[in-house]
């Protein structure tokens, strides 16, 4: 099969190089970000108000939202692999707010019964939108998930993959302790 | 409604010819691998609404057709022209908590629809679509549980945080041996409830303010069974203490850190719930608020 091997690599090479071309553009950075170790500092469940603590300068605060991004896809992509079932809501709470918390935890719930597990990681490339006055802020990604997707828990076969520029919207909210969560997030569709 | 881009068609296409040659998922080892364009992982798109649902399944599953993040599954049936397999499973938890958002960004769900997930072969999740038990395939629907609605309800319950206020005032000094008056703002002392709702069921949340515990920095607590009663300048004695919530200091807080006590006032929530003809209780709550208060020997005062 020479013939058709010579193709695919002449196809594989081909576009691999002009994906390559098209990153070189970006300015994201897949480097992880340190687990944020504080917890919300209002205990046995949901509450409002006004984090305490001096003014937060808007760079700062851009700082912040990007983190708190990077942290939720970081634990959002392992917390049911890393941690038993009874301590999922936990550990993502820490990152992630509703809906797209409940939505992750009916789907890894539903993976978990149906045998799936996610494989590999999705790239990061975010840029933060808007921080609103009102403890709400944009992100807008364009995300390499090229090498994640689901895969057979047992067998570890891929059964689904992603692309390498997926444009992506998300929703932060700040909580009373003053961090930032992932609330919303939403693949949009097309290219970036 | 969101609209399915054709440009993600010819994306699925490229994506699926780059891992044909070997491209740097190397997702495909004979089995065949879903290019999904949009959430391949499957569980952070919201859900959506009435796209593309063609024909209902039988039994043993359904047969969707293509959502915005089904894009490859409905173009595997295409291609081979044989059902996909796929199926549907009601999803009543992430209903609820879809239902109870303000502003949801697709609209609120179509009447007569329950929110579904599409699972495909391989076990693979697909998301998740409002759809009506006949498009689902004849499933009837969530299996209706009030308990479950009320925890959703439950985690969306918002507390009041407490504001605090003594007498002497909090920015001016206590004094030794002098009582303390204590109490919250009375707008805090209100019940809060969160409904949880879905066709036909919905379920109350509802947190009861019960006491403030008030830890006062100097080693006491003091357990208050309500909010706290004001002082009334020119009608309540300074020199008398506060008939149900107060403290009386006995010493300075001079050695400290900072020179100042760190008082800490914790409301209990009781919380319960109704619906379906139901109810019961859920596990208490607390908010908490944290203020320094500076004590000084009435003498210090006196020698001013």
């Amino acid at each position: 099969m020479p013939t058709a091997r010579t193709t695919r690599h002449y196809t594989a090479t081909t576009l691999a190089i002009a994906a390559a071309i098209v990153l070189a553009g970006c300015d994201g950075s897949t480097q992880a970000v340190r687990p944020d170790p504080t917890t919300p500092g209002v205990t046995g469940g949901p509450t409002s108000g006004t984090p305490s603590g001096s003014p937060t300068a808007p760079a700062d605060q851009r700082a912040a939202v990007e983190a708190a991004y990077r942290e939720f896809w970081r634990v959002g992509q392992s917390f049911d692999r890393d941690y038993p079932q009874p301590q999922w809501r936990g550990v993502l709470s820490r990152v992630a707010a509703d809906p797209v918390l409940s939505r992750a935890l009916s789907g890894a719930r539903l993976q978990r019964q149906n045998g799936t597990v996610l494989y590999g990681q999705v790239v990061l490339r975010p840029r933060v939108v808007s921080v609103g006055p009102q403890g709400r802020a944009r992100v807008s990604d364009c995300q390499d998930t090229s090498r994640t997707g689901q895969a057979d828990a047992k067998s570890g076969k891929h059964r689904t993959v992603g692309v390498p520029r997926s444009p992506v919207n998300a929703t932060l909210v700040r909580g009373v302790d003053g961090h930032w969560r992932v609330s919303d997030v939403e693949y949009t569709g097309g290219w970036c | 409604m969101r609209t399915f881009r054709a440009g993600t068609v010819v994306l699925a296409a490229l994506a699926a010819v780059v891992m044909a040659g070997g491209g740097p998922a190397k997702a495909d080892d004979g089995g065949g691998v879903t290019v999904t364009p949009t959430d391949p992982q499957g569980r952070w798109n919201p859900p959506r609404v009435d796209i593309g649902v063609h024909t209902p399944g039988g039994a043993g599953g359904g047969q969707p057709g293509a959502g915005p993040g089904n894009a490859v599954g409905a173009g595997h049936r295409g291609a081979s022209g044989r059902p996909d397999g796929c199926y549907w499973v009601a999803d009543p938890g992430v209903e609820a908590v879809e239902r109870g958002m303000a502003d949801p960004p697709d609209g609120p769900p179509p009447p007569g629809t329950h929110l579904y997930a599409r699972m495909c072969p391989g076990g693979v999740l697909h998301g998740w679509q409002w759809l009506t038990p006949a498009q689902a395939g004849g499933n009837p629907g969530p299996a209706v549980d009030p308990a479950t609605l009320a925890q959703t309800a439950y985690r969306q319950l918002v507390l009041g945080v407490p504001v605090i206020r003594t007498s002497p005032a909090v920015a001016v000094p206590q004094l030794v041996r002098v009582p303390t008056w204590l109490w919250v703002d009375r707008q805090v002392w209100a019940a809060r409830s969160k409904t949880a709702a879905v066709p036909g069921l919905s379920a109350t949340a509802t947190a009861r303010p019960v006491r403030v515990s008030w830890s006062t920095g100097d080693g006491a607590t003091v357990v208050c069974r309500g909010p706290g009663t004001a002082f009334r300048a020119g009608v309540d004695r300074a020199s008398g203490g506060s008939p149900d919530c107060g403290h009386t200091y006995l010493r300075a807080s001079a050695g400290q850190p900072g020179g100042v006590f760190v008082v800490t006032a914790t409301v209990e929530w009781s919380v319960s719930w109704a619906g379906g003809g139901q109810a019961g209780a859920l596990p208490p709550l607390t908010s908490a608020a944290t203020v320094t208060l500076r004590v000084t020997e009435s003498q210090a005062l006196n020698d001013e």
